[in-house]
């Protein structure tokens, strides 16, 4: 494994890069982008896990943090979305130049599913897609909104006085300071008019039966015949979860998206 | 400032980041442990913040996931979960003694980060100081008088009383597993062990501050409570044992107001320390 930063000089990003167990095959790799950090802290460990259990199968796998979250440089309240795009297009050049991979599959979750899908036409065309996008956010504006109702209900349910600021003006949500531009660049974001190159790979991992997301999962399916929906019964909660400690480690996710790798590079 | 992400230890498999400062204004260096299952950041990022500020007023960091934790794999060594942990915790101030020349190491952790690094602190005699946060505490008779008034005058439970029972409103969700589901077990050690070991550490001359906050109030309701507890510690109290208590803090320090009142207390007490 091998721990760096990476990315411009002054927001320099981190970034976990774990070779294939030696003696495997290493022309694929897989760079993951993770949720927003409200949702990340639960799922750092399944992270970790998938990469493991890649790293054994012959990928290469990269994992990193966007810039203003876990340990790359910047403040969480200056936080933005249209900076993560680019951070996913450094980390993936980055992968490519100390893993000497040829093929990247881009594994996102919520929020780096939704970055995904908007990035899908800013790559150079000599790259292929290959995408598995699990659980992703349609709408930035319904994603805030059910990160709101969390934070109402945890102050609400908490057995000790925590600071009411659900009614004063709304600073912070789920342990983070608000970032104004994330906030705003999220209010703009939708995947309803995304474009996907025609000759995209793409595969959709559904855990929980939003509307919204089996219409876009539909809708990716219709693009092209490389691309399907694997609806999943391994309800993540995103909408419920209030305990801010628990982790998550969902088994059935993983072994899906393992089992989507081995197919993308057949 | 400078961030270094490395990796040590047996076969370089410990992950972490050095937090380094422009200037050092002496050899102490900080280490961090993991809270819970939770990787090396903290919660809500809160050791990424700290480890920064400790580097603006000059203290080195390093903060690292044990093996098993966070980016670290788990090894294939026969030790228990707590003894890896001090182990490791060793390791981490011999890297930093390494790399930044470091001679003497403070150790901060919040709840199983402070059993942590109280086991810690009793095995290596170069650790001068524990920030333990939401550690070791035990019921006092003072804590069940104390329990007994805060339970009659709570606003929140007469509210949910009267919602529950007198609305029969039933979209509540169940609070009694709500908290179950926050319980987390580890094995503290005796109340009579767990006061002579920091009685042996205070004798030694470590230096220690306690934080406990709102959330730990099924063991622990009052700053006092800490004397309570420990008698025996009093000869020692604010010059080498600090305490406090946060009334307005959950567990892991999930709001902003209270996560910067204790990054300050924190700052404040290691800066102190550095200038003994």
């Amino acid at each position: 494994m091998l721990p760096q930063y990476f990315g411009p000089i002054q927001s320099p990003l981190f970034g976990l890069y774990t070779p294939p167990s030696s003696g495997l095959q290493g022309e694929w790799g897989v760079v993951f982008c993770y949720p927003g950090p409200h949702e990340m802290a639960r799922m750092h460990r399944a992270f970790r896990a998938l990469a493991q259990q890649l790293e054994k199968i012959g990928f290469a796998t990269f994992r990193f943090d966007y810039s203003c979250t876990g340990d790359s440089a910047g403040l969480t309240t200056d936080a933005d979305a249209q900076r993560w795009l680019l951070d996913i297009q450094f980390a993936t050049e980055e992968f490519k130049a100390i893993s000497g991979v040829k093929n990247v599959i881009h594994v996102g979750l919520r929020l780096g599913a939704t970055l995904l899908a908007v990035l899908a036409n800013q790559w150079p065309q000599s790259q292929q897609i290959n995408y598995i996008l699990w659980d992703p956010v349609i709408y930035g504006q319904e994603y805030l909104n059910e990160l709101n109702f969390l934070e109402n209900l945890r102050l609400r349910l908490s057995r000790y006085p925590l600071e009411k600021n659900r009614n004063a003006k709304k600073t912070e949500c789920l342990g983070f300071e608000d970032s104004e531009k994330l906030t705003n660049g999220l209010t703009k974001l939708t995947l309803e008019n995304v474009k996907i190159p025609i000759n995209a790979k793409i595969h959709v991992i559904l855990t929980h039966k939003q509307v919204s997301a089996v219409a876009f999962g539909k809708w990716i399916k219709g693009l092209s015949s490389f691309n399907t929906v694997n609806n999943l019964d391994e309800d993540l909660h995103w909408k419920t979860k209030v305990n801010l400690e628990e982790i998550s480690l969902p088994h059935k996710s993983l072994a899906a998206i393992k089992s989507l790798c081995e197919g993308l590079r057949q | 400032m400078k961030e270094v992400a490395v990796a040590f230890g047996p076969e370089a498999k410990l992950i972490g980041i050095l937090t380094l400062p422009e200037n050092r204004v002496s050899e102490v260096s900080v280490v961090f442990s993991n809270v819970g299952l939770g990787h090396r950041i903290g919660p809500f990022r809160w050791y990424v913040d700290l480890a920064r500020d400790l580097a603006k007023s000059g203290i080195p960091s390093l903060r690292f996931d044990i093996a098993g934790l966070g980016d670290s794999p788990l090894n294939n060594d026969s030790l228990s979960e707590q003894d890896r942990a001090v182990a490791q915790t060793i390791l981490a101030c011999d890297y930093l003694k390494e790399t930044t020349q470091s001679s003497q190491f403070v150790l901060l952790g919040l709840c199983t980060g402070a059993d942590r690094a109280h086991r810690s602190a009793l095995t290596d005699e170069r650790i001068c100081g524990i920030v333990c946060l939401d550690g070791y505490a035990y019921t006092t008779s003072g804590f069940r008088r104390r329990r007994v008034m805060q339970r009659i005058f709570s606003a929140k439970r007469l509210r949910r009383f009267f919602e529950t029972k007198i609305l029969k409103k039933t979209d509540l969700v169940n609070v009694a597993q709500l908290n179950a589901a926050f319980d987390f077990n580890y094995e503290a050690p005796k109340h009579e062990d767990a006061a002579l070991q920091l009685l042996q550490l205070a004798k030694r001359g470590l230096n220690q501050l306690h934080i406990f906050t709102r959330e730990h109030d099924l063991w622990f309701n009052s700053e006092n409570q800490f004397w309570e507890m420990y008698p025996m510690l009093s000869d020692f109290k604010d010059n080498l044992i600090k305490v406090k208590y946060f009334k307005n803090a959950d567990h892991s320090f999930s709001q902003s107001s209270p996560r910067k009142e204790a990054t300050s207390a924190i700052l404040n007490w290691i800066v102190n320390l550095n200038k003994k």
